[in-house]
């Protein structure tokens, strides 16, 4: 069963990563904060990771995109910027991002076929 | 014979008597007094007479000069009382000049400078005496945002003078220390019989404005992103929510459909808004590529297959040949573009409508037509369609639903890449043929674009 790893804050969004994920056969692991996020990235070794951008506790996306690009274990994973910032696409895509999506214009069914389309 | 000639000394001496105190009285300009006229023939009497005549025709002259007097001091008192008004006028709109908050400029028909208030000076840092009788655009140096000087034909004053009407514009004017002042310029024409005597000026700094301007942009775009989180965590719950409850019954799925419909053109706003934020604070990035056109119209007619066949309007395209042109846009603002376009025909179309789309290449342009039956364009709104937030009255009167940024959007993207859009309503006589009687007038609206030639990018 393929991971996948959702660093994201809004507990509502993480219920419904958690209901479509699921359902299409995935294991999906939900961190709310960066440190949080990496921690379990370095324990579960996920397969994907879907990262917001605004994120609590003073380190947000993009610090946590750098962490994973400088990290030998963790460069390799694929990483989905899901996010409702639509400024931020160059930015991300540089630092290491596979691709960048904004959840308000993309429905749960393209973010899984992304997600899908990311695993191989 | 002495003695003879002695009387006649006395006798002429008595006669001419009578005439002393006449002529003296005369001397000082007095010719009030009456000459009695002796009796009898000699010569004293024709004398007589002829003074007396004299003095009468002076009387009257000066009757005359006298009336004469009175008239004209009468008109040097009317000619003093206009002039004191004249005055009092001139003073009152010098005073009203200076004491206003914006900058004021009077030239003659050369753009001479002919007039500079204190407010201008101050604005400007230059003093009176530097500006006076000065060329106007040596003294108004207008540049862009990036500092680039304006083009004389692209000044308010110039475009004032040609059209000889009041033309407003915003841009920069360098200080004498050549620091940059934002001004929002309004130029008038003098008009004298038709011609243009000179123009005035009318400058105001925009500084404070931009601050809060770009205060209320911020807040729009913070806002705008803050919905979109409940928006999307909305958007995703009713996708599982359709998906995990097929069996729901006709009205259930209805009011599930309209919530979600909602949700979506909330979205939209929201989308809308950011965008014109953007816009206004300088940050829409184009990234300007290679675009098919072809398959941008293709893919949208697919995505706005279900809305149309919703509302049961026929639409009509006719893909163009494989080697149609492309065109250099940005990809994605170049969908917003068409997809406002043909949202707009079908919203505002009569149920079993037609909109048609046509692309066409003529030598180095390309063309693209979005024709239909919908309810078009009222005259009085015409001018202003393209304007941010402006809606046509009969678009409100429906309460078709609606931001007023989405023509406002194609607008200023397709300028942005060269292009150029406009409309007529009645929808154009070859559809219309076409498409057979109507009630409705339609609207036909063009994009046109340079084509790009082979290897041209």
């Amino acid at each position: 069963m393929k991971k996948i790893l959702f660093i994201e804050d809004d507990t509502e969004m993480q219920k419904i990563y958690m209901q479509a994920f699921s359902a299409e056969g995935f294991e999906a692991i939900p961190a709310y904060t960066v440190d949080s996020g990496l921690q379990l990235a370095n324990e579960k070794k996920p397969d994907l990771i879907i990262l917001d951008i605004m994120l609590p506790g003073g380190k947000n996306g993009f610090d946590a995109l750098e962490s994973l690009v400088k990290d030998e274990a963790l460069k390799k994973i694929p990483v989905l910027v899901l996010t409702n910032l639509d400024s931020e696409k160059k930015t991300a895509l540089e630092i290491g991002a596979k691709d960048y999506l904004v959840k308000a214009n993309t429905s749960i069914d393209q973010v899984v076929a992304k997600a899908k389309a990311l695993l191989g | 014979m002495d003695k003879n000639l002695e009387e006649y000394k006395k006798y002429v001496s008595a006669r001419l008597a009578a005439l002393t105190p006449i002529f003296a009285k005369a001397s000082i300009g007095d010719f009030s007094e009456k000459l009695e006229v002796p009796d009898g023939e000699d010569e004293f009497v024709q004398l007589y007479a002829g003074v007396g005549i004299m003095l009468e025709v002076m009387r009257q002259q000066l009757t005359r000069l006298n009336d004469l007097n009175n008239s004209l001091s009468g008109k040097v008192e009317e000619l003093q009382f206009i002039q004191d008004q004249v005055e009092q006028e001139k003073n009152l709109d010098e005073a009203i000049i200076e004491s206003i908050g914006d900058g004021v400029i009077v030239t003659d028909k050369d753009l001479q400078i002919t007039m500079i208030n204190y407010q201008a000076q101050l604005l400007l840092g230059i003093p009176e005496k530097e500006a006076s009788l000065k060329p106007l655009y040596s003294i108004l140096r207008a540049v862009d945002d990036k500092s680039q000087p304006i083009l004389d034909e692209k000044r308010a004053t110039t475009i004032a003078m040609n059209e000889k009407k009041k033309h407003s514009i915003n841009y920069f004017y360098l200080k004498q220390d050549n620091t940059p002042l934002p001004v929002s310029v309004t130029a008038s024409p003098v008009l004298l019989g038709g011609k243009v005597a000179g123009v005035i000026v009318v400058f105001k700094d925009r500084t404070k404005d931009r601050v809060i301007e770009e205060l209320k942009n911020e807040f729009i775009s913070l806002a705008a992103h803050q919905l979109r989180s409940p928006l999307s965590t909305m958007r995703w719950n009713i996708e599982l929510f359709q998906k995990q409850n097929e069996k729901l019954s006709p009205d259930s799925q209805d009011k599930i459909a309209s919530v979600y419909k909602n949700v979506q053109k909330m979205i939209t706003l929201v989308n809308d808004m950011l965008s014109v934020s953007r816009i206004d604070q300088g940050r829409d990035l184009h990234t300007i590529e290679e675009v098919d056109i072809v398959g941008i119209v293709n893919d949208i007619l697919s995505e706005n297959k279900v809305v149309a066949d919703a509302k049961m309007v026929e639409v009509i395209f006719t893909p163009p040949n494989n080697n149609f042109p492309k065109i250099k846009a940005d990809k994605k603002k170049l969908r917003d573009v068409i997809q406002n376009l043909v949202n707009n025909s079908v919203k505002f179309n009569t149920p079993l409508g037609k909109m048609e789309i046509l692309l066409s290449a003529e030598s180095d342009k390309v063309k693209l037509e979005i024709s239909d039956t919908g309810i078009g364009i009222p005259a009085q709104d015409a001018g202003r369609l393209f304007e941010k937030f402006y809606r046509a009255s009969n678009a409100v009167l429906g309460q078709t639903p609606g931001t007023g940024l989405g023509l406002f959007l194609v607008r200023t993207y397709v300028g942005a890449w060269g292009g150029k859009v406009w409309f007529e309503s009645p929808a154009n006589a070859r559809f219309r043929a076409k498409v057979g009687k109507f009630d409705n007038p339609g609207s036909s609206f063009y994009l046109e674009f340079k084509a790009i030639k082979g290897g041209d990018l």
